[in-house]
């Protein structure tokens, strides 16, 4: 009795839905997530539909959006190396250099906070309008040139037909609010979880790692090395959430890559989280990537400046980096504001090979190679 | 209009009928377990410098304070043990573990720490009059070995998670100590309380068999009833250790090892026995916790 009358409930439900929801305009996006990964948090003010993950993706690999058309997100934002560029630091769209390397688009739909050093920038929604409109530097260019920008759209074939399937509710759908939206769904969409790490971990593939990158595995989760502290979880970033998460974790960390004069100090409008607070510990702190595909996107640092893995695993094992002369001179593994999860460590050369063979596990070519995220055709 | 309301009588009616099923007898009432940290006498706050902590009178500053409790249960007068049932509140605590998080990210707990804090468990209990209390000091067995991006709250918390085959950090407690010279750098000791010597293929897949040291504390605090606080003390804890001193090539602190000097003495805080991972005669010589 009691069933029946649940299952009449649940008919009933699913009818006033239907007839809530009126004609269906949008198609429902369903995710299509790796085995092992959670639920990306998608803001209630931009569900995901399929029809703006395509607005997305043509957009992002769209000229049009920069104020001279010489640049989209897909000039600094190469599929091939995870969607980076391979720079120590980006071009803009007239020439001017930003301050700090292009990041890898990979799992950003799991980042607890967008970009280098910004706790404040939790939303890619947030995040986007950055290199579109930012004047200091000039990454895309769009500001001064609104109008024109978005008269490219609308004169185009086929665009202003893609926007309002995109946002059927909105009368004037070719906007910045909506382009930003578009690339925001089309990006929550760059998940990658298919490298032999994944098929050895979550998908009960006992051969697809091999002995040296297992042993290397061991290794990277000791609290020798400490490297999880910080490159922790399913995503290997201590800044992770999702849709079901309880608790706001947004770590940033300082490596010790300088200690310029001994007081802790980084370069000059490159000081990480310190530069958003003005709070002294926060000085070179920032926030840890994912080290998912991390073989594809050198040079590493916030600021490039170290060329290689074997770099980054020279610097750790050192417990951070000594510059000897110059203006950035100082030795950043007494950095008073260093992580306390970088103390340093000695390797074997078989255990470097080892956690190099790590590192390389991680590498999704499925991810770099999968049609749904290239320039659309 | 009249499906809504047609759904609102059902969906009331079932309600009423779960109720009266969920309840399990009229005696079932709200218990709740207050906590405090404090560092010996001083409240506990991030940022804050403890001085004569351990056996050198450190001078402290904690960068992170968080713990699991599970297995809860009040103790009548005859010492009989009644389970609480923990109430899911999708953040805190599931029906099985809660997290305790006195830490609130600010200053030295910026790095790894949330801006969110508790210090209650909130539960159900049945009539029996309450004598004591007794809880595990970290999470069960059956759940201390999973996916952290799977796991429900409180469990989906990277930074409490060292991997699949470790299990989650029962106990974590992060801070720096310096000692009266100031030219001397601090020395950082990091207490993560878990299970060890834990089998698997690799660190990221679960192990199939228990540990072989569990290193659950089990805390009985008699005397205690709702009306009064469960003290956590972090200087009492650490009373037997020397926290400015690491030995060379073991983790900085005591990450659980049972072959690390510095565990000696902080597992024996906690009530274990280092080499077991077991209580060392009911953990009664525990003194992390205290009621007031």
């Amino acid at each position: 009795m009691k069933a029946a009358s649940l299952t009449v409930a649940l008919v009933v439900g699913s009818c006033c839905t239907l007839l809530a929801c009126g004609e269906h305009r949008t198609s429902t996006f369903t995710w299509s997530l790796p085995p092992g990964f959670p639920v990306p948090a998608v803001p209630a003010d931009n569900p995901m539909t399929n029809e703006k993950v395509q607005l997305g993706r043509r957009l992002f690999y769209d000229g049009r959006l920069s104020g001279n058309e010489t640049q989209s997100c897909a000039s600094c934002h190469k599929q091939e190396l995870a969607f980076s560029d391979g720079m120590p630091a980006a071009t803009g769209s007239t020439g001017q250099m930003t301050p700090r390397g292009s990041m890898a688009l990979v799992n950003v739909a799991y980042n607890g906070t967008q970009t280098w050093a910004n706790p404040a920038l939790l939303l890619l929604e947030q995040q986007i309008p950055i290199p579109i409109f930012g004047e200091r530097p000039v990454e895309l260019g769009a500001t001064g040139n609104e109008p024109q920008i978005l008269a490219r759209y609308m004169a185009d074939v086929s665009y202003p037909r893609q926007f309002a399937q995109a946002f059927p509710d909105d009368p004037a759908p070719v906007s910045f609010a909506n382009i930003t939206k578009a690339l925001a769904a089309f990006l929550r969409t760059l998940i990658s979880g298919n490298s032999a790490f994944d098929r050895y971990t979550y998908q009960n593939d006992k051969t697809a790692m091999s002995a040296s990158a297992l042993r290397g595995l061991e290794l990277f989760f000791t609290e020798r090395l400490e490297c999880f502290h910080c490159h922790g979880g399913f995503n290997f970033s201590s800044s992770t959430t999702q849709a079901d998460a309880a608790f706001t974790e947004r770590a940033f960390h300082n490596n010790g890559l300088y200690n310029i004069g001994g007081a802790g100090s980084y370069p000059p409008g490159n000081r990480g989280v310190f530069e958003i607070t003005g709070v002294r510990e926060d000085m070179g702190k920032f926030r840890a990537p994912t080290l998912r595909n991390i073989a594809l996107t050198a040079p590493y640092m916030h600021d490039g400046s170290l060329a290689t893995l074997d770099d980054v695993l020279d610097f750790y094992a050192a417990g951070g980096r000594v510059i000897e002369s110059g203006p950035l001179a100082g030795d950043g593994r007494a950095n008073p504001f260093k992580s306390r999860f970088v103390p340093g460590f000695v390797l074997t050369t078989e255990e470097r090979a080892d956690l190099m063979a790590f590192l390389q596990s991680l590498t999704d070519t499925s991810f770099v190679q999968n049609p749904s995220f290239a320039k659309p055709l | 209009m009249r499906g809504s309301r047609f759904c609102f009588g059902v969906c009331a009616t079932l309600a009423l009928a779960w109720g009266a099923i969920g309840c399990g007898g009229d005696d079932e009432a709200p218990v709740q377990l207050s906590f405090t940290a404090r560092v010996g006498a001083a409240p506990f706050a991030c940022g804050t410098v403890y001085p004569g902590v351990g056996t050198t009178a450190a001078n402290v500053s904690v960068e992170d304070f968080r713990m699991f409790i599970s297995n809860v249960r009040t103790l009548d007068a005859a010492g009989g043990e009644h389970p609480v049932k923990l109430v899911a509140d999708q953040k805190w605590q599931s029906e099985t573990v809660a997290l305790l998080d006195f830490e609130n990210a600010s200053g030295p707990c910026g790095e790894l720490g949330t801006p969110e804090t508790n210090a209650s468990i909130r539960g159900m209990k049945d009539g029996a009059k309450i004598a004591g209390v007794r809880f595990s000091l970290g999470v069960p067995e059956g759940e201390a070995h999973q996916n952290v991006g799977l796991a429900k709250a409180p469990l989906n918390l990277g930074s409490m998670f060292w991997g699949w085959q470790a299990g989650y950090k029962f106990l974590r407690v992060d801070f720096s100590s310096t000692g009266d010279d100031p030219a001397v750098p601090p020395t950082q000791w990091l207490v993560h309380i878990g299970s060890t010597g834990c089998q698997s293929a690799a660190a990221t897949v679960a192990p199939t068999t228990a540990c072989a040291r569990s290193n659950r504390a089990e805390i009985t605090l008699l005397g205690w009833d709702p009306s009064k606080m469960i003290v956590v003390d972090l200087a009492a804890l650490l009373n037997a250790s020397n926290v400015l001193l690491n030995t060379v090539a073991t983790a900085p602190g005591c990450m659980s090892d049972a072959s690390d000097p510095e565990c000696q003495q902080v597992l024996a805080g906690l009530g274990l026995d280092a080499s077991s991972g077991q209580c060392a005669g009911a953990c009664s010589a525990q003194k992390f916790f205290r009621v007031e």
